[in-house]
């Protein structure tokens, strides 16, 4: 108790050195400082968690679905710890732990909402009861780091084994249906729930074909290594899937279901289909004013955790209101207004995810685009990714202002995607290039940055 | 005259992991920009090729699972006609597995070895640890720049020409300075990045040889390469 109450003063400490020397949010120096002194710290402070936790993992859309989830429990008048300034490995949700409590080591909430890095995960569920686990989707990122897609697709599930999501009476697994490569870590699970999108339209809708076709990540079944079919694709390899093979695996028939997604750059409109906890079939219209098909299925993975929970019981309104009082996280999705310019912020960061947000923001007629390209650690040293990326699908009619460490990369990549080159303007001085860009857009106009991640940070400061 | 360029791209789905799918793009578009007739075809699993078709052969690298497929596939349906296609000068460009399977074997850490096409007197084992970041070589009187992220170590026979010699990185081996391989018409690299896109001197190059299969010499017209140029330039920088 004493070797507790000594790290979480530490930790503490150090929070506020961090925050008075503006080293920057989310740190995860107090947890590892404060676990240096007491390891069992996360435990402790975890075990009074009075409900449950919810950890959710995935490449894409972690930190949206924590945030629409603990967004969702505070309107059933929930309280919740999330790690919200996305420090998701384990000492940095120890830092979190450490900030929520008392100085003596309350911490009285009812849930826990956490984001948990995938190579972490496993790190997690050693040290914290983790009853429910959300896994979001599985593509191709920063394969500098971890290697290979099929590397973290097995370190996902080593946690979710290692959980106690099967010795918890209510224990849950929540997955993407569409995500063959996702949808298959349910096998072992005692309970699993899974979500799916069904019928897409874009209001921009992208040109159909491509001078070099672009690859497909995933054309292999995960269970038998046959060939992949798909009778439908929503974007990247996710969709309405069967193997060719014998081992007749195929996409799960799925509890929860947005249907005839409407997308536009503002956000999308569709049909939730889904059972109650009493077993009653429910359709609900949703306006989800976060746009991209990716947030339709960010919006299906909380919104799967909460049906389950029951929180939807006597309070259909829970996913309206929530939505209504829901503010983007930095940098997903967020709308602001600098100098009376409408600008939004798109984090990309891998193929897939950049291509879809390029569906949404290239055909734009109102639209200015500002990319911002970074190498650093946190974004992948390597960026050959972006000619896995669909830059194809950008009408440009106005100037296109590049920057970021590799702006000539950006550059170069636009122009092979057919922008001519008079059209594309190289500013690598990030600050500047946000500035001119700014100041090129009109007033009716729409400036959409997408940042990498550290380019991200940097605008923050 | 109409010049015309056919271009073959070997397993695009299983072997895609690096962005290489900007090489093909790199080559299609400085041909539509000169008005040469490009086309590009893929070949997958279970494809026969007809060497009589292809002017220039584009394959790239992929996961250790994937690996395997190409390389037992390669030899069932494709290796007589990969043959016949070097004996008719066709070009090849292979990068990081692609380039490990022209050789004579990949042996990996794990697993069983993968037997190559032996089209140039190289082999290739696992390493220790991966070799990953950013690479400048010298290539004659010009350098070429990229990004290798790679474990095999690969070594050339005696009195095989690399593709260039180490600046900054590691290349073939990180031990002899020695980066890719190219043979007459025959090129490997481990260098991604894409590597064709900020290499605009050797993509003209790969093209010029692949047209003069069918039209002898043929020089180029010149374009306006100021971005990728620059995009060369600033990768230089960075890496030194």
């Amino acid at each position: 108790m004493l070797k507790s109450a000594l790290a979480i003063g530490a930790g503490k400490m150090t929070t506020s050195l961090v925050s008075l020397l503006h080293l920057g949010a989310g740190t995860s120096l107090p947890g590892k400082i404060a676990r240096k002194i007491d390891p069992d710290l996360l435990r402790t402070l975890g075990r009074q968690i009075r409900e449950q936790t919810i950890a959710v993992t995935g490449t894409n859309g972690k930190t949206t679905t924590c945030g629409l989830l603990a967004q969702f429990l505070v309107e059933a008048g929930k309280t919740h710890i999330h790690n919200q300034l996305g420090a998701n490995m384990v000492p940095g949700i120890t830092s979190e732990f450490i900030k929520q409590s008392s100085l003596t080591g309350l911490l009285p909430v009812d849930y826990g909402v956490l984001e948990i890095d995938e190579a972490s995960l496993r790190g997690l569920v050693n040290e914290m009861a983790i009853q429910r686990i959300v896994v979001t989707n599985l593509f191709r990122d920063q394969l500098d780091r971890y290697g290979e897609l099929d590397t973290t697709a097995r370190l996902i599930q080593q946690g979710i084994t290692q959980s106690q999501i099967d010795t918890s009476s209510s224990g849950c697994l929540y997955l993407n249906a569409d995500d063959p490569l996702v949808s298959d870590m349910g096998l072992d699970a005692s309970r699993v729930v899974t979500y799916a999108v069904r019928n897409v339209t874009y209001v921009h809708p992208a040109p159909p074909d491509f001078s070099v076709a672009f690859p497909r990540e995933v054309t292999q079944c995960p269970r038998c290594g046959g060939g992949l079919y798909y009778k439908s694709v929503i974007y990247g390899h996710l969709g309405d899937y069967e193997c060719l093979g014998c081992c007749g695996y195929d996409r799960p028939s799925p509890d929860v279901v947005a249907e005839d997604v409407r997308v536009t750059p503002e956000g999308s409109d569709f049909i939730l289909r889904f059972k109650t906890v009493s077993g009653q079939e429910q359709t609900l219209p949703v306006h989800l004013p976060l746009p991209g098909v990716f947030n339709v299925y960010n919006f299906l993975a909380a919104a799967a955790v909460i049906i389950d929970l029951g929180l939807l019981e006597n309070n259909l309104n829970l996913f309206e209101e929530g939505l209504a009082h829901y503010h983007s996280v930095f940098g997903r999705a967020e709308r602001k207004v600098i100098d009376g310019k409408k600008v939004t912020v798109f984090l990309i960061k891998n193929p897939v995810g950049a291509s879809e947000v390029l569906k949404l923001v290239g055909g734009d007629p109102k639209g200015r685009l500002l990319f911002a390209l970074n190498d650093n650690y946190a974004d992948g040293r390597d960026v050959s990714w972006i000619w896995d990326a669909q830059f194809e699908v950008i009408q440009a009619e106005r100037p296109i202002v590049v920057t970021g460490i590799r702006a000539h990369d950006m550059a170069v990549r636009l122009k092979y995607a057919g922008i001519p080159d008079e059209q594309i303007q190289i500013i690598p001085d990030l600050l500047q290039a946000t500035r001119i860009a700014v100041e090129q857009t009109r007033s009716d106009e729409t400036l959409y940055i997408l940042p990498t991640y550290t380019a991200l940070l940097q605008m923050r400061e | 005259m109409v010049l015309e360029l056919k271009i073959a791209h070997l397993y695009p789905d299983l072997l895609n992991i690096y962005g290489d799918r900007g090489n093909v793009l790199a080559l299609y578009q400085r041909c539509q920009w000169r008005g040469i007739q490009v086309s590009v075809t893929a070949l997958d699993l279970g494809e026969k090729v007809d060497p009589d078709v292809y002017d220039l052969y584009f394959m790239g690298g992929g996961q250790d699972a994937q690996q395997v497929l190409v390389c037992d596939d390669l030899h069932q349906t494709k290796a007589t006609g990969l043959r016949e296609a070097v004996k008719n000068e066709a070009v090849f460009l292979t990068i990081c597995g692609g380039y490990q399977l022209l050789g004579h074997y990949y042996k990996p850490m794990q697993g069983r070895e993968l037997k190559g096409l032996s089209l140039i007197d190289a082999y290739t084992v696992a390493g220790e640890k991966r070799l990953i970041g950013n690479i400048v070589i010298q290539r004659d009187d010009s350098t070429v720049v990229g990004f290798e992220n790679h474990s095999g170590l690969t070594h050339l026979g005696e009195g095989v020409r690399p593709l260039g010699r180490v600046i900054t990185g590691c290349g073939n081996n990180n031990d002899d300075k020695t980066e890719g391989v190219h043979s007459g018409t025959l090129y490997g690299t481990y260098m991604h990045g894409s590597l064709l896109p900020k290499n605009p001197k050797l993509t003209d190059e790969l093209i010029e040889q692949a047209l003069r299969r069918r039209y002898g010499e043929i020089s180029l017209t010149p374009l306006d390469d100021t971005l990728e140029q620059s995009a060369h330039e600033r990768a230089v920088a960075l890496s030194s």
